[in-house]
């Protein structure tokens, strides 16, 4: 994991347009070492994009990201050496096996040790068993834990995860919260997005909620978390009578 | 981060995938041979000409070939988003593209090494000591045609109708390389070096490097949103 003591996650006046379809509108928004944030918006709040924009995929049509002070329009390759990505799409070849698919991904960060980072991620992530077997084959709980045995191979100090609960059972949500719950360590900074607002508000210590692509809400969860889930709830309404 | 160190894993990944799969070889393979010997029914036996005729031939089907190839293999890294499993790596852009051209020139070449002979013994060619012409008008062709196809196959693989795009977006680039391809073929089929022959394999070389600092140049903008 990155040693710079400094690291950190800031977006100045971020906006990202798609077309005339302005997804992002002048987000600023300062996330520092150890936070565990969700992010929550109605479809189309501009959610997903936040994370694109913060893991290089997508660059800001204005405003500027950086981590750790760098800016990632000037050091993409080394920023995104940092940061692991979990989306609901499992970025795995279905008609590899698990070990082909994490053993390329581990070559693909340069990993020196590409057979010790797999077995450690999937010693971890509790999928040694199904090695061998092709991702095609595997339940979506199942790939959804290949899927951040594969973000965590290179032990990132940012995490970012787009709806990592989608299409998971009560008994994989529940994993996959205390796995979150054990990532989240003073270290690392770990962002999710969601359209649950218990699970938003269980596990994270802090909850930005996005509206029409501006932050609408932005506060750390703490003590009873009745008056932010009813904050929320107001502006989902809001923006459906909209 | 070197740039072929994960170009080379990444090329190696298309190929483990191909292995298991078969989808490009065989569903390529299987239309070339099929254009081959449909050509080879159709051909006139002798008269002058015939080279120049073969050649148009061979290439029509190698453009088709790299065609379907580029786009199947662009889709494969569609499904699941693994394309963004790419570009979210430390792995330059450059080594992405570097990484899908050289999966993408592995299969035709595959594919041509294969068909070659197959369209030289079926059309009764004697090309001799033009066979390096062949070849070389063969190798050159097909790194620009490729080279092109995989730059565009990466900016059609998010639009709706990829596979009638890809080859809209192809086709007019890729005439002069084409061309040069067609006339490099015609003087190998004939037995050797003809007058303007040169010109043409330095066209295919210009084109080539031309297209090739182009992608390179352009490919990180393809892929961000």
């Amino acid at each position: 994991m990155d040693g710079t003591p400094a690291l950190g996650i800031a977006l100045t006046q971020v906006s990202k347009a798609f077309g005339a379809q302005l997804a992002l509108d002048h987000v600023d928004l300062r996330i520092e070492r150890g936070s565990f944030v969700a992010v929550m918006g109605a479809n189309g709040a501009g959610k997903t994009t936040l994370l694109k924009v913060i893991s290089g995929l997508a660059a800001p049509t204005a405003g500027s990201v950086r981590i750790a002070g760098i800016e990632m329009r000037k050091a993409g390759p080394k920023l995104r050496a940092l940061v692991g990505v979990v989306s609901h799409e499992t970025m795995l070849y279905a008609d590899l096996t698990t070990e082909e698919n994490l053993r390329f991904h581990a070559k693909l960060f340069g990993l020196r040790h590409p057979e010790e980072a797999v077995m450690r991620a999937v010693e971890r992530l509790d999928v040694a068993h199904v090695l061998d077997r092709p991702v095609r084959a595997l339940s979506r709980g199942t790939r959804q834990r290949v899927a951040l045995a594969r973000a965590l191979l290179h032990d990132p100090a940012v995490i970012l995860l787009d709806e990592p609960y989608t299409g998971l059972d009560e008994a994989a949500a529940a994993s996959l919260s205390e796995l979150l719950e054990e990532l989240a360590t003073p270290e690392r900074i770990l962002i999710l997005t969601l359209h649950d607002v218990v699970r938003a508000l269980s596990g994270p210590r802090r909850l930005v909620v996005l509206s029409g692509g501006r932050i609408a809400l932005d506060e750390p969860i703490v003590g009873s978390t009745d008056r932010m889930a009813e904050a929320y709830l107001g502006l989902l309404r809001a923006e459906a009578h909209r | 981060m070197s740039v072929l160190a994960p170009a080379f894993t990444i090329a190696r990944k298309d190929l483990r995938l191909e292995m298991k799969t078969r989808d490009v070889i065989a569903s390529v393979g299987l239309f070339v041979l099929l254009v081959v010997v449909t050509a080879s029914f159709s051909f006139p036996t002798g008269g002058e000409g015939r080279e120049g005729v073969a050649a148009g031939v061979l290439w029509m089907a190698f453009l088709f070939a790299a065609l379907l190839g580029m786009g199947r293999s662009m889709a494969l890294e569609k499904e699941d988003a693994c394309l963004e499993g790419l570009l979210v790596s430390p792995a330059p852009r450059e080594a992405v593209f570097l990484g899908k051209l050289f999966a993408n020139l592995g299969f035709t070449f595959a594919v041509e090494l294969v068909i070659l002979p197959v369209f030289i013994v079926l059309l009764q060619l004697r090309p001799g000591g033009g066979t390096w012409l062949v070849v070389l008008g063969t190798f050159l062709g097909t790194l620009g045609l490729v080279t092109v196809g995989t730059l565009f196959a990466a900016m059609a693989v998010n639009t709706r109708g990829r596979e009638a795009i890809l080859p809209l977006l192809v086709m007019p680039v890729s005439v002069p390389a084409m061309v040069a391809a067609v006339k490099v073929s015609e003087a190998g089929f004939s037995g050797g070096m003809a007058d303007g022959t040169l010109s043409w394999l330095l066209l295919l070389v210009g084109y080539d490097v031309l297209f090739l600092l182009v992608a390179l140049a352009t490919f990180p903008y393809v892929t961000e949103e």
